[in-house]
């Protein structure tokens, strides 16, 4: 390792100190500092790349010819008219980039998303009946977990249970009020499936928030002390720059 | 005076995340070795990998926002691209956002894979690095369609297409085997899943590192194995450890054994919490009792 690198490395930690300093003494300008000298080098490295990618992508192409480029150029600088009083200009470029954005999803997402979901669940009911009357697995169809055989009857269940909740989550949540008004209205006698409907939601989010809270906190701190101490350590032992 | 459980209830937050610290500190420095069998995940990604034929061609492609994306995780990284280095996998590494090149080229000469740097790779010949290719799912898409087109005819250096040999036959994903995602959001696994997995290309196996539950829908059908995780990590470096041998302290099995010590001692402060208010119960009805028999 060299002074150079020495000097970097020092640097690197003296920069990991200050932001943790949050956790201990809160805002001060020492976390300020830190934040600075994050955000700024972020800024500047985006806007290299940003102009690179404008210069090799457009300009480049375009001195060669290919002047439909530019029309990506003007597209884009019109984004920026918002800090004008030609703000309406904005709109175009993000019409634009949305209208091809929705093009692009819409259909896979609803093969992805739902048409998938719904045909794996039917074809899960389908195949678990099978095995569980013919005590033969069909081809695909999973019955372990790792060495751990399911007994039949088991994954016959949990498929019924997975139909259940897509069926209520399904009718539940479909933004509509003439479908799903219905299950929403506490008179109606359907109130039960928008009650069902929650619970699932609310064991779904149960679930998110365990691991956001818990497990990412608990990964955040393992990381930061591998980070922190075991590369700076590992570097000043063994003299390599890593 | 305060008995050892009371005197735990009562300790400061601060305390607790020190003794917490305590705990990373210990397998940081010192390898216990707990053993990390792997799930059926980890095994579907590597096996995944297996299945692809030597040169078959691999497409990563990077949205980690800013490098910490890849620092803090860099070993994982260091190990997936070790696998497909030793597999003989060409590999295309696709920059969808501003720094996403920087951790492309650390990763090739840090774990010493690339030429001039300890390692057998070529740049242009083995692997490449697009430009930076603004735009999310709409440039994964087009991506996926027409490389050439997209990337403008040029590498991130400038460097004309025309002149990397690996990129003679390469045209789209119809000349792609593997495709694997690099992000720490749901919302990118799902333009991945949309956009590079066999829903538009029938020849591409896609691979995530993303949570389970993330991709839970598409998984067996468009996506083929993840690693999920920092247990994920681990397992999947034990793999490549057993079947390659890694030339590197793998970080992620470091980690997963500061989250078995940080669990552990939860375990041990939810045991020491119900011991607590046990004997505390115990003694706020022991004169109750006293009473009653005197009664």
């Amino acid at each position: 390792m060299n002074i150079n690198q020495f000097l970097l490395l020092f640097i690197a930690f003296v920069l990991a100190a200050l932001l943790w300093s949050y956790a201990l003494i809160g805002d001060t300008y020492l976390f300020a500092t830190g934040e600075a000298v994050f955000l700024g080098g972020i800024a500047a490295n985006t806007t290299f790349a940003a102009i690179k990618a404008l210069y090799e992508g457009v300009l480049v192409p375009s001195s060669k010819g290919n002047v439909y480029q530019i029309l990506a150029l003007v597209l884009g600088a019109l984004a920026f008219t918002r800090l004008t009083k030609y703000r309406w200009a904005a709109r175009y470029p993000t019409a634009i980039l949305s209208g091809a954005g929705v093009g692009l999803i819409v259909g896979l997402n609803l093969r992805s998303q739902i048409l998938d979901g719904i045909t794996s669940t039917i074809t899960g009911m389908a195949q678990s009946t099978q095995y569980l009357l013919t005590g033969a697995a069909p081809k695909g169809f999973a019955t372990k977990i790792g060495d751990f055989v399911i007994p039949s009857s088991a994954l016959w269940l949990l498929w019924w249970w997975a139909l259940i909740q897509m069926a209520v989550m399904v009718l539940t949540f479909s933004y509509s009020r003439a479908i799903a008004g219905r299950f929403f209205d506490p008179e109606s006698r359907l109130a039960w499936v928008s009650k069902l409907g929650r619970i699932f939601i609310m064991i779904m989010l149960g679930h998110i928030s365990c691991k956001t809270l818990l497990g990412d906190s608990l990964d955040s701190l393992m990381s930061w002390v591998v980070v922190v101490f075991r590369r700076t350590y590992d570097q000043i032992i063994t003299g390599v720059y890593a | 005076m305060t008995e050892w459980h009371e005197y735990i209830w009562k300790m400061r937050p601060e305390h607790l995340a020190f003794v917490m610290l305590i705990a990373c500190l210990i397998p940081t420095f010192f390898t216990l070795g707990i053993p990390i069998p792997p799930g059926y995940l980890s095994t579907d990604y590597f096996n995944s990998v297996e299945s692809i034929p030597t040169g078959g061609i691999v497409v990563i492609g990077a949205n980690i926002y800013d490098i910490g994306g890849y620092h803090g995780h860099r070993d994982l990284w260091g190990t997936q691209f070790y696998h497909w280095v030793r597999k003989g996998l060409k590999i295309i590494c696709v920059v969808l956002d501003t720094t996403s090149q920087i951790a492309f080229i650390d990763v090739f000469r840090r774990y010493g894979l690339e030429k001039g740097y300890g390692g057998t790779y070529e740049y242009g010949k083995d692997f490449m690095i697009t430009p930076f290719i603004p735009g999310e799912e709409t440039a994964m898409a087009r991506f996926a369609a027409d490389i050439w087109g997209t990337c403008a005819g040029r590498d991130w250096y400038g460097t004309s297409l025309t002149e990397l040999p690996l990129m003679a036959n390469i045209r789209s994903f119809a000349d792609v085997h593997l495709t694997t995602f690099k992000a720490y959001s749901g919302t990118h696994i799902e333009m991945a899943i949309r956009q590079w997995s066999s829903a538009n290309f029938p020849n591409v196996k896609l691979v995530a590192t993303h949570a389970f539950e993330d991709l839970a829908y598409a998984y067996g059908t468009r996506v083929m194995g993840t690693i999920s995780g920092t247990r994920g990590n681990a397992e999947y470096a034990y793999m490549v450890r057993a079947k390659y041998g890694l030339p590197f302290t793998n970080e992620e099995v470091i980690k997963i054994e500061g989250r078995v010590t940080e669990g552990l001692l939860m375990w041990i402060a939810i045991a020491v919490g119900f011991v607590h208010l046990q004997i505390e119960r115990q003694r706020r009805a022991a004169p109750k009792v006293k009473e009653e028999a005197r009664a």
